[in-house]
């Protein structure tokens, strides 16, 4: 249990022992960094919406709606395939846990192709950061989490290179605490998604 | 101390805690004038006591870095310092410069140093924090560039570890923002937009990292906690430090002209600010209290404890109370940023320089660590200037708040300095607790003579 | 159901409750789109949107980044964001 060395003194008291948590508490610090950098983000979209309600339904009603749910489904997917990978690691089948990571990639991949073509169908009408209030958002959230995908398949590269090498004592712990950054991703743009494509 | 050549680090500590003690004799001074306009005038107008307050502060907390990166780099990577020569060569070139530089600005009247200096042939003088004159700000330059060759040097041909990585990438980002000091556009907002990719970009980015392998490394040594465990915390916080710090220099793009924005990400990123520092502080106290070893050193980790906080106080509470676009439409520029300022400077980089300087400066001494009696002396600065500090930002921030209120959040809004009559009470307060301070720093001074009958063992 | 997850004795195959959870959010997300296709809008259409959000982001936290096994404080934070997040977006909505 690779989380003892950074587990925080005398706070499990109340938890029962065989309670873990999967993945590093560093990452796991980390991500709670990361959620509260994208919870104050949505409650300023909400924020700036209900200031502006009208221009914020005009502007949605302009997005690739579509686009943005094929993207979920692509995320969804991928965090399957990371689940698969943390289980077939744990089974001791490495070669098939990497096989799984491999999909995982690929379906980030397809999230920032999706992504691309949607940027250059909205750049292309002229709309930039300075257009309104709302492009502003759009723009800013989905290209803060895009850079957070990003992030993750690096992770998940690094993971599925020393998984090919054959993994060691700590691969485990370091695959559960990429697996758990990746699901944050995932996470994210669950409430991203409704929240700037659909809700009106 | 395991590799000769680390006893460079001592000049440079040296230097940087002389010229610490200037800072605080011209903040002494600035803030008397404060209260008492004509003080020392015309030998001394606050327009330049607040130039050296603020250039010393700098240069002295580079001495530190400089110093702590000498000390620090041959340690971790197992190897003597690829030139010793260089390293003393450039702490000569560098003092001197710093000190004809001071010099100048006490001398001559400020635009007749920019005349002779050769301001004329690349303008980059008159804009705060980067008054220096240009051949300083070249001498600069070079010295960083001599110190980073040797530093990157010494760690190529040894022992790569993070903590040395982390801090080089904080120095060489250090000197590759600089650069920027020499850019300055005719247009207004272009100059105040790059201006801040030195300023911020150092005091909220680089130098972040810095603060980070320095703080690393003392707790590496005198808890024995394991490396990878406290590489990992480094690895988590710089990231955060970065996402926050750089995307947070939005925070000064609220009102320059810049597109509205950056109000919103200036907003959101720099609200973040607090967290890398936060971590910090939990990073600290969690190391310490699973130490493996008694480090007879306990002023050392007592500094490092206490940078964690007031770092996270300072700059993180501190930052936070103004940094919000709506907040800030009324604090600009008041009290309220020099409070934050002066703990955050304090907090972050005086006390981590501090700790670096109370972990190293007994072993290149030739002791693991100073006489009890020393060390007692030293943890009575070291309260007597840390609660010094938090006052000053406490009265600081009640000057900081009174003067939003009458002079900007009124209904009948005062003429400032009309307002500036009504804190003076604040002002004086903040004198006398800097008069506080200074006691504290003799205090720390008067440590490195005290003799004790126990002396540890050497190193 | 706890017990043997929980060990760290290999369990070879993906639990089972991650491919229901993985259905689950295929179904919501194609819930969450048609609504937008149809245009719906309205306080009660918001309440279902955030409801399936927040749902669907139990889900994720609870069994693919294995909360359910965590300890308790550890679920509270990422529930507790959950619930913070959904609640204020409603709040504003209705604001």
């Amino acid at each position: 249990m690779s989380t003892e060395s950074l587990a925080l003194p005398a706070t499990t008291g109340t938890a029962p022992p065989e309670r873990r948590l999967a993945g590093d508490l560093a990452i796991w610090v980390f991500i709670c960094a990361e959620l509260l950098a994208f919870a104050v983000f949505f409650v300023a979209y909400g924020v700036a919406r209900a200031r502006h309600v009208d221009m914020f339904n005009t502007g949605q009603l302009t997005l690739d709606r579509n686009a943005g749910a094929l993207n979920t489904v692509l995320l969804i997917t991928g965090s399957w395939f990371v689940v698969q990978a943390v289980a077939r690691l744990r089974g001791g089948d490495p070669g098939g846990s990497a096989g799984r990571l491999l999909l995982a990639l690929a379906c980030g991949g397809g999230f920032l192709v999706v992504k691309v073509f949607e940027y250059k169908a909205k750049f292309a009408l002229g709309i930039s950061l300075s257009t309104d209030t709302f492009y502003m958002f759009y723009i800013s959230l989905t290209f803060f989490h895009l850079m957070h995908v990003l992030l993750g398949m690096v992770i998940l590269a690094l993971l599925w290179n020393s998984l090919r090498r054959g993994p060691g004592p700590t691969t485990l712990s370091s695959l559960e605490s990429g697996a758990a950054y990746w699901h944050m991703v995932d996470l994210v743009w669950i409430i991203l998604f409704p929240l700037v494509y659909v809700m009106r | 101390m395991p590799f000769q050549s680390q006893g460079v680090a001592k000049y440079y500590f040296m230097a940087a805690i002389a010229l610490f003690a200037g800072q605080i004799l011209f903040g002494l001074i600035m803030g008397l004038q404060y209260v008492w306009g004509d003080f020392l005038f015309p030998a001394i107008p606050f327009n330049v006591a607040r130039m050296v307050h603020t250039n010393l502060l700098i240069v002295w907390l580079l001495f530190g870095f400089m110093g702590g990166a000498y000390y620090l780099i041959p340690e971790e990577s197992e190897t003597e310092l690829y030139s010793t020569k260089l390293a003393m060569l450039l702490f000569w070139v560098f003092l001197i410069a710093g000190a004809l530089t001071i010099v100048g600005y006490l001398a001559v009247p400020y635009a007749t140093l920019a005349k002779y200096t050769g301001n004329d042939l690349l303008e980059t003088m008159g804009r705060e924090f980067l008054e220096q004159p240009l051949i300083t700000k070249v001498g600069i330059v070079i010295v960083a560039l001599g110190f980073l060759f040797n530093i990157t040097m010494t760690v190529l041909k040894g022992r790569k570890t993070a903590i040395s990585t982390v801090l080089l990438l904080g120095l060489w980002g250090l000197a590759v923002f600089f650069l920027f000091s020499f850019y300055n556009p005719v247009n207004v907002v272009e100059d105040k937009f790059f201006w801040w990719w030195t300023v911020h970009l150092w005091v909220e980015g680089v130098w972040e990292l810095i603060l980070g392998a320095l703080l690393a490394f003392v707790l590496i040594k005198v808890t024995g906690v394991d490396r990878e465990v406290i590489e990992k915390w480094l690895y988590v916080i710089i990231t955060l430090t970065l996402v926050t710090g750089v995307i947070g220099t939005g925070h000064h793009y609220f009102w320059i002209g810049t597109p509205e924005y950056w109000q919103w990400w200036g907003s959101i990123f720099s609200a973040l600010e607090p967290i890398p520092f936060f971590a910090m502080t939990v990073f600290a106290f969690n190391m310490v209290n699973r130490r493996r070893r008694e480090h007879p050193n306990r002023a050392a980790t007592l500094w490092a404890l206490g940078t964690g906080v007031m770092a996270f106080l300072g700059a993180g509470v501190w930052g936070f109370l103004h940094t919000l676009a709506p907040v800030n439409y009324y604090t600009h520029g008041t009290q309220i940023t020099a409070a934050h300022g002066h703990m955050a400077f304090y907090g972050a980089y005086a006390m981590v320089v501090l700790c670096m300087i109370s972990y190293a400066m007994p072993i290149m001494r030739g002791r693991a660590a100073n006489s009890n009696k020393a060390q007692v002396l030293e943890m009575w600065s070291f309260w007597l200037m840390t609660i010094a500090m938090v006052f000053i930002t406490l009265f600081l921030t009640a000057a900081g708040i009174l003067q939003v209120w009458l002079q900007r959040v009124s209904d009948t809004p005062l003429p400032f300095m009309v307002v500036q009559d009504k804190i003076s009470l604040f002002y004086w307060m903040r004198e006398w607790t800097g008069v506080v301070f200074l006691i504290g720093l003799v205090l720390y001074i008067l440590s490195f003579f005290v003799k004790g009958e126990e002396q540890a063992k050497a190193a | 159901m706890n017990a043997p997850a929980l060990s760290p004795a290999p369990s070879p195959a993906t639990p089972r409750a991650a491919h229901l959870v993985y259905a689950f959010l295929l179904a919501a997300t194609g819930l969450t789109w048609f609504l937008g296709e149809t245009g719906a809008a309205g306080p009660a259409v918001m309440a279902v949107l955030m409801g399936a959000a927040l749902l669907k982001g139990l889900a994720v936290a609870g069994e693919f980044m294995e909360l359910r096994h965590a300890p308790r404080l550890w679920q509270a934070v990422v529930a507790g964001w959950l619930f913070f997040v959904t609640g204020c977006l409603a709040a504003a909505y209705l604001a």
